[in-house]
């Protein structure tokens, strides 16, 4: 089990809070896990709060560096993952926490948070019921296994040109559920925090499936003018688009997940790792015009503009945050 | 010997994708003894990661389930990109139907019993095998050929030579820094390791050309990386373009390098013997003395290292790994800090004085331990100054000071430091001019903490001339301590008390108004004017310069402008309880006009006789050819109170004749 | 005793050199069941002709009757033994040869008449406009142009350039005509009278005929791009076709959208097809001006310029308009632009916007592949959408309602509405071969104004 968070005081009495929390990503080929991961970095520092990520690691710094570098300098994807990669990502950043004082005070402070982030991304292909039994299979069992958070990617346009979503992440729980039956305090439903992420928000049938499902908030201290779907309807949303599904399963991934996991232990977002495209002319976001991805003459696929990523901090942050409040 | 060329049929695979969005899967594939399931499966086992530098190559093995005749399989893998004008397959699409570039595999299995009777390398595997087209659809197995490339001498790559005997350990190797360096240039590296190892290896060996550095589960036992993975289980890692940092191993893959050594270092040499040679009638025999010169390994005979003997860094068979037989987990911590600063493997390191760090904070470490720490210290030379260690260095000397010699660290531990230091190879021998301890272990020693004036001055003088300064105006120090330390003597080595004089002079002179120079005086008086402990510290030129400094301080000019008095001369030369040397008779001389000179000299004569450890009878007989001193100056200027303490040698009254009082009076 | 063919040949020679006016002459054969008749004579062109006259029976009996009323200047036995009546015709005392020779005598009369001389010069029925600073100049005068003079043989060759101008109905007639020469009547005034009559359709042209006489009566015209076939109409309803004046041609202006991505190839190919309909329509109806637009894709990235529609040439002369095309070659493709679509909808906007009357009747023909950029978010497509939101249909109908005609030279895989739209009057794949002149044809850039039948010397 990922051992997580012990308090440690230095001399002067500041306190570091440091865990090891270990998150592993799921989803379908190209449905976003490494592009997500990609994208954390410039999340980041658009939200302008304490938060920063930095590894210790040489192999987890190189591939944050290549991965934020390539998305938002060059526009470009990250390669297919294959294998399983596996990053130690370190989130800094401070909170407010409370203890008690004697018998009736109480006192504040803020102390530092330091977090491993034991990221594992694996290839999309190792879901597929037809790697059942291989080495690289059982591996990716085992990471997630040993994970109490997971990033769970539901890919709308996959869904609706393949519907394989539900097959694919039936086998995986199976094999999930095999690996930690004999865990203490098993109770039939698997302890992850899952953060559930419909990707590919900036897509224009995903959009207009949430506009036309109403769903779309606006900020008006948005500096980009970027709508939000809710968390709460993030679930509703993914429903909507899972029943377009090609072969109509794709409607009870949630009711699989809520049987599986414990259902107050998920969540669900509404995300887009490059965000939606900002108009070149107005340096807005433009509603007819909300794809900040494209094919260029080769075939390969580029970002269009500059990458906004949409709900990629948060997902990240509540399941440390649940992760943290299970000890 | 030219090159052979043999013919095999080679089980194949297609791996990649195809517009199906299926994510990577085996295209197709032969269909002979293997399936595709059987493809697949040993594709997923050896995969490099997402790479964006192709194609590279991997080799590995395939092993039926049920033991066949025909027996295993030697595999190589080409990963490449499907850019225009690739030839490796027919019909496949550069990019899926997300717009990502798709990595294809060419995976091409030949059965090891065909290929090992020839010798077959890696690169003529490639040769044949990437020549090949493969098709989009399953078909029957390939026939290939592949012409094994005159055989040569394996090469003398210094690289290879040391990575070769760590795959014996067990543990993968990871070759950093080849960044520049293409996948042809790699896989004959690969080659060449391979090369200096039985062929048999062959038959379970695994390496790529490249991995993804985050791809940490791959399961190659030698590859190249951008990284190091941080897998559970470190690998062995090593730089292309420093072999010279590769620490050989230990146990019997360390012997293994020895004779790889022993076979390949001498053929090598003979590069290095460059002295002009004409072939002549003895050119024979030239050769052979020359060659007969060149040291050749040994295997020595295993015998458990005593715990305390001194031993050298990097000896074979002497190795960090014939660990100390007590179950102190600090000593084997220790054993493993030697082989971690060998290699060097930082993180290793880094887990290990972590680890040492909390074992000093619980406390409770005897003298005992502590000597057995500083044994293996001294033993492993842990205390020598190494740059590959970056910010590690500092952290170690720390730990190990802080375990091996405690702290704060006093003069004598100093000393231990130094001798430790000393004895390192690399050092200087003990005769040398004492150029002191390292500036890492100086820095190492402030931050520990030096717990007295020796080590303070020693430590100070050496790191930083301002830091000395400082400290000489800092409250802990005095002139009378300084004086006092200088007159206790026992100096380890001489250039210690030198260093410790020079400060003591120094201060006398730059703080010439915070001291009395009465009590100077009295100190000086006490201690012989410091003559004699002068005399272990520094030749006759630095003696006389010395003690005419302390004189010049004790009697500044300002207060003494016709110079010393008689009666201080003869106290001084005659009234301390130290004989005078002839350096302080020298200094005197400096000090005083010629007209006084018979005064000083009486005086010494006096004071040398009178001090010497004679018995009554031979000091009686003496006293009478003894000269008479004069007294003391009436227009001396007024002293201060004398300072408590034990009463000065009275004058000697005027006239003929000794009257000795000693120091009790009587 | 038979061989008597050359005989047979210079008499009748000789008695063709003498027959004029509306003389005539006869001779007749006896052959082995019966005598045959002919009667020479010369029409109105002075083309021997030969004829069999119906005469009674009673002539074949009689043989004073026969001389009387035949009168045949020489007689050709073709069969040894003859019938009983036939030998009682012989003349025996009369003056009257009689040949002996086995070819039937039709051989001998249509070899003479090949070979004889024209008695009167043939033309060509051409037209002519009065020229500028004469009375009623620019009138056409149908008159002809000399061919052969009298007195030429057959395989005599005349070479004479004529000009058709476009013409409807049923092509270009070439006639071969005498002149009725009457003193008191001028040149001009002369009636032309047709001696053979050929037509064809005739691309609009210049062209050098070479006119061989075949026979007096027969010219065979060589050097034009059409088979020319016999004309069974009527001569007099041709004269009346010709016009008093040339119409003015209708001024078109052909607009080409050409699609500059896709590769150099294909850029290759639009460019030929449209250099081809330039050339093409050039030849067709009167004054010709082109315009050429290049476009590309919208730039939907940040890290690319946008490349709006460039007009290269607009209502240019067709040389400079084909220059300005040709210079689109070798355009470096931009590796990171879009590929699923091109900026045709502002390139029809644009067209739109300059499109006036003034240049004349509008031409579009576009050449490309890929589908516009849609005014709107399009979750069917997922193309990328205008950034100007141009919308291609209003553009359409914008045109259409000038009286544009509507061309499109597409790709092979070109799909949608657009092409089909595009293409309302005349398409045609770039990848395959174009029959441009039908192409051409098809949207009117041929068309012509009236009926000229005959063609001009020039």
């Amino acid at each position: 089990m990922a051992s997580l968070g012990k308090n440690s005081s230095t001399g002067s009495g500041k306190r570091t809070y440091r865990g090891e929390p270990g998150i592993a990503m799921l989803g379908a080929t190209g449905s976003g896990k490494s592009t997500f991961l990609g994208a954390l970095q410039i999340a980041l520092l658009k939200q302008e709060n304490e938060w920063r990520i930095w590894c210790r690691e040489p192999a987890s710094r190189k591939a944050l560096v290549e991965m934020n570098t390539a998305l938002t300098s060059e526009g470009r994807f990250p390669l297919p993952t294959t294998g399983i990669d596996t990053f130690d990502w370190i989130l800094g950043g401070r909170r407010a926490r409370t203890e008690r004082k004697g018998r009736f005070g109480s006192r504040s402070f803020e102390e530092s948070i330091e977090l491993t982030l034991k990221l594992t991304d694996p290839t999309g292909e190792l879901a597929r019921p037809d790697q059942i039994g291989l080495q690289s299979r059982e591996e990716l069992v085992d990471h997630v296994a040993k994970s109490r958070g997971i990033l769970y990617m539901f890919d709308p346009i996959r869904e609706f040109n393949r519907g394989d979503a539900y097959e694919k992440t039936y086998s995986l729980l199976m094999d999930l559920v095999a690996a930690v039956a004999d865990d203490p305090g098993f109770d039939g439903r698997l302890p992850h925090h899952v953060a559930v992420c419909v990707t590919k928000f900036d897509e224009p049938r995903v959009f207009k499936t949430a506009e036309s499902l109403r769903m779309l908030v606006w900020d008006e201290h948005d500096p980009l003018g970027f709508p939000r779907v809710h968390s709460s309807d993030a679930r509703d949303l993914m429903h909507s688009l899972s029943k377009v599904s090609r072969n109509g399963t794709g409607e009870v991934v949630p009711q699989l997940l809520e049987q599986y996991f414990h259902p107050d232990r998920i969540s669900y977002y509404v995300t887009s790792a490059v965000g939606f495209m900002v108009s070149k002319r107005t340096r807005m976001f433009d509603i007819q015009d909300t794809e900040n991805v494209y094919r260029i003459e080769s075939g390969e696929s580029l970002v269009r503009g500059p990458v906004n990523p949409i709900n990629v901090v948060e997902p990240i942050l509540w399941l440390v945050e649940q992760m943290a409040l299970a000890g | 010997m030219t090159g052979r060329t043999i013919s095999v049929y080679a089980q194949w695979a297609l791996h990649g994708k195809v517009l199906d969005d299926e994510g990577y899967q085996v295209i197709a594939c032969s269909n002979g003894d293997l399936s595709k399931a059987n493809f697949g499966d040993a594709l997923s086992r050896f995969t490099l990661g997402a790479l964006d530098m192709l194609p590279q190559v991997s080799v590995s093995y395939l092993q039926p389930a049920a033991p066949s005749p025909g027996g295993g399989y030697l595999a190589l893998a080409i990963h490449w990109f499907a850019a225009d004008g690739q030839r490796h397959a027919d019909g496949v699409l550069r990019f899926d139907n997300q717009g990502r570039p798709t990595a294809f595999t060419s995976y091409f299995c030949a059965p090891y019993v065909q290929l090992a009777p020839h010798g077959v390398t890696y690169p003529d595997m490639y040769r044949g095998f990437s020549a090949v087209t493969l098709p989009g659809t399953d078909g029957l197995p390939a026939e290939v050929t592949i012409t094994a490339a005159a055989q040569q001498v394996p090469g003398i790559d210094d690289l290879a030579m040391r990575v070769a005997p760590l795959l014996l350990t067990g543990v993968p190797v990871c070759v950093l820094g080849a960044d520049a360096t293409s996948m042809e240039e790699r896989l004959r590296f690969i080659d060449t390791v391979m090369g200096l190892l039985p062929y048999g290896f062959r038959a379970r060996m695994t390496a790529a050309t490249w991995t993804r550095a985050t791809n940490r589960n791959h399961r190659f036992r030698l590859f190249f990386s951008s990284a190091p993975r941080a897998s559970e289980k470190p690998d062995h890692v090593v730089y292309w373009d420093k072999p010279e940092l590769v620490a050989p191993p230990g146990g019997d893959a360390g012997h293994y390098y020895g004779w790889l050594t022993d076979k390949v270092t001498p053929l090598a040499t003979l590069t290095r013997l460059n002295a002009e040679i004409s072939f002549g009638d003895s050119a024979g025999t030239e050769a052979l003395r020359l060659v007969d010169e060149i040291r050749l390994w040994r295997r020595p005979r295993p015998r458990p290292p005593a715990p305390d003997s001194p031993g050298r860094r990097g000896t074979p068979g002497s190795q960090s790994k014939a660990a100390p037989e007590s179950a102190d987990p600090v000593e084997m911590l220790l054993c493993e800090c030697d082989e971690h600063v060998r290699a060097p493997n930082l993180s290793r390191l880094r887990q290990d004085l972590s680890l040492l760090q909390d074992r000093l904070q619980s406390g409770g470490i005897d003298d005992s331990r502590r000597r057995r720490y500083r044994s293996l210290v001294n033993r492993f030379g842990l205390l020598g100054p190494d740059q590959r260690l970056g910010k590690y260095e500092g952290k170690l000397l720390d730990t190990l000071i802080a375990l091996a010699f405690g702290s704060p660290v006093s003069y004598a531990v100093l000393c231990q430091l130094e001798d430790s230091v000393r004895g390192t190879p690399g050092h200087l021998p003990r005769t040398a001019p004492d150029p002191g301890l390292p500036r890492p272990l100086l820095e190492a020693l402030e931050r520990t903490g030096l717990a007295d004036v020796r080590s303070k001055v020693i430590v100070y003088s050496h790191l930083d001339g301002r830091k000395l300064s400082r400290w000489l105006s800092s409250k802990e120090v005095d002139a009378y301590r300084l004086i006092g330390e200088l007159a206790r003597r026992g100096w380890h080595r001489k250039a210690h008390g030198r260093l410790f004089c020079d400060a003591t002079l120094k201060y006398l002179q730059d703080k010439r108004g915070r001291y009395a120079t009465a009590e100077i005086r009295r100190a000086l008086l006490r201690n012989g004017y410091l003559a004699q402990a002068l005399r272990e510290i520094g030749h006759d030129q630095y003696q006389v310069h010395a003690l005419t400094s302390l004189l010049v301080a004790a009697f500044p000019e300002e207060h003494y402008p016709r110079g010393i008095g008689d009666a201080a001369i003869t106290e001084i030369l005659a009234g301390t309880p130290d004989a005078p040397t002839p350096a302080l008779l020298a200094a005197i001389l400096r000090k005083i006009p010629a007209a006084a000179a018979h005064q000083a000299w009486d005086a010494y004569t006096y004071g040398s006789i009178a001090r010497m450890g004679l018995d009554e009878a031979t000091h009686g007989a003496l006293r009478t050819h003894l000269p008479v001193l004069a007294a003391a100056d009436e227009t001396e200027p007024p002293e201060p109170p004398p300072a408590p303490g034990p009463r000065p040698p009275q004058a000697l009254e005027p006239g003929r004749g000794l009257r000795l009082e000693t120091s009790d009076g009587t | 005793m038979f061989g008597a063919e050359d005989d047979v040949y210079v008499a009748l020679s000789d008695e063709l050199a003498r027959l004029n006016g509306t003389a005539r002459f006869t001779v007749v054969e006896f052959g082995a069941d019966r005598a045959t008749i002919w009667r020479i004579y010369r029409d109105e062109n002075g083309t021997p002709r030969a004829e069999q006259p119906r005469l009674p029976a009673a002539v074949l009996k009689d043989p004073d009757m026969f001389y009387r009323e035949v009168e045949p200047v020489f007689i050709v036995r073709t069969a040894t033994i003859l019938p009983d009546d036939l030998l009682g015709l012989l003349p025996g005392a009369r003056d009257v040869p009689v040949y002996e020779c086995r070819a039937p005598l039709e051989d001998h009369l249509r070899e003479a008449i090949r070979d004889s001389p024209l008695v009167l010069g043939y033309e060509l029925a051409v037209l002519r406009q009065v020229p500028e600073g004469r009375p009623e100049a620019g009138r056409l005068l149908l008159t002809g142009h000399q061919l052969f003079p009298p007195g030429v043989t057959q395989g005599h060759r005349a070479v004479v350039r004529v000009r058709c101008e476009p013409t409807d109905g049923d092509g270009t007639v070439f006639g071969v005509v005498t002149r009725d020469r009457r003193p008191d009547v001028p040149p001009n005034d002369q009636a032309l009278r047709p001696v053979h009559i050929q037509s064809a359709e005739i691309p609009a042209g210049t062209y050098e005929v070479t006119a061989v006489l075949a026979r007096p009566g027969r010219v065979l015209l060589q050097g034009l791009p059409a088979q020319l076939s016999k004309f069974s109409g009527s001569w007099d309803e041709l004269r009346s076709q010709v016009p008093g004046r040339l119409a003015a041609p209708e001024p078109v202006h052909l607009v080409c959208l050409v699609e500059v991505c896709g590769g150099d190839d294909r850029l290759e190919l639009r460019i030929d097809r449209l250099s081809q309909l330039i050339d093409e329509g050039e030849k067709g109806a009167g004054r010709l001006s082109v315009s050429v637009l290049a476009y590309g894709p919208h730039s939907v990235a940040w890290s690319m310029d946008e490349q709006p529609v460039a007009v290269r040439a607009w209502a240019a002369p067709g040389s400079r308009a084909e220059q300005e095309l040709r210079g689109l070659s070798g355009r470096k493709p931009e590796p990171r632009e879009y590929r699923r679509a091109a900026q045709l909808e502002c390139a029809l906007e644009t067209v739109a916007r300059l499109l006036s009357g003034r240049d004349g009747r509008p031409v579009v023909v576009a050449a490309g592949g890929r589908p516009p950029h849609p005014h709107a978010m399009d979750t069917r497509t997922t193309i990328i959408p205008c950034p100007d939101r141009v919308n291609w249909r209003w553009q359409l109908d914008r045109i259409t309602a000038s009286g544009a005609s509507f061309g499109a030279l597409r790709d092979h895989d070109a799909r949608g509405d657009i092409w089909r739209s595009l293409g309302r009057d005349a398409v045609a794949t770039v990848d395959d071969a174009v029959d441009m002149t039908d192409f051409a044809a098809r949207l009117g850039l041929s068309e012509a104004a009236q009926t000229v039948p005959f063609p001009f010397a020039d």
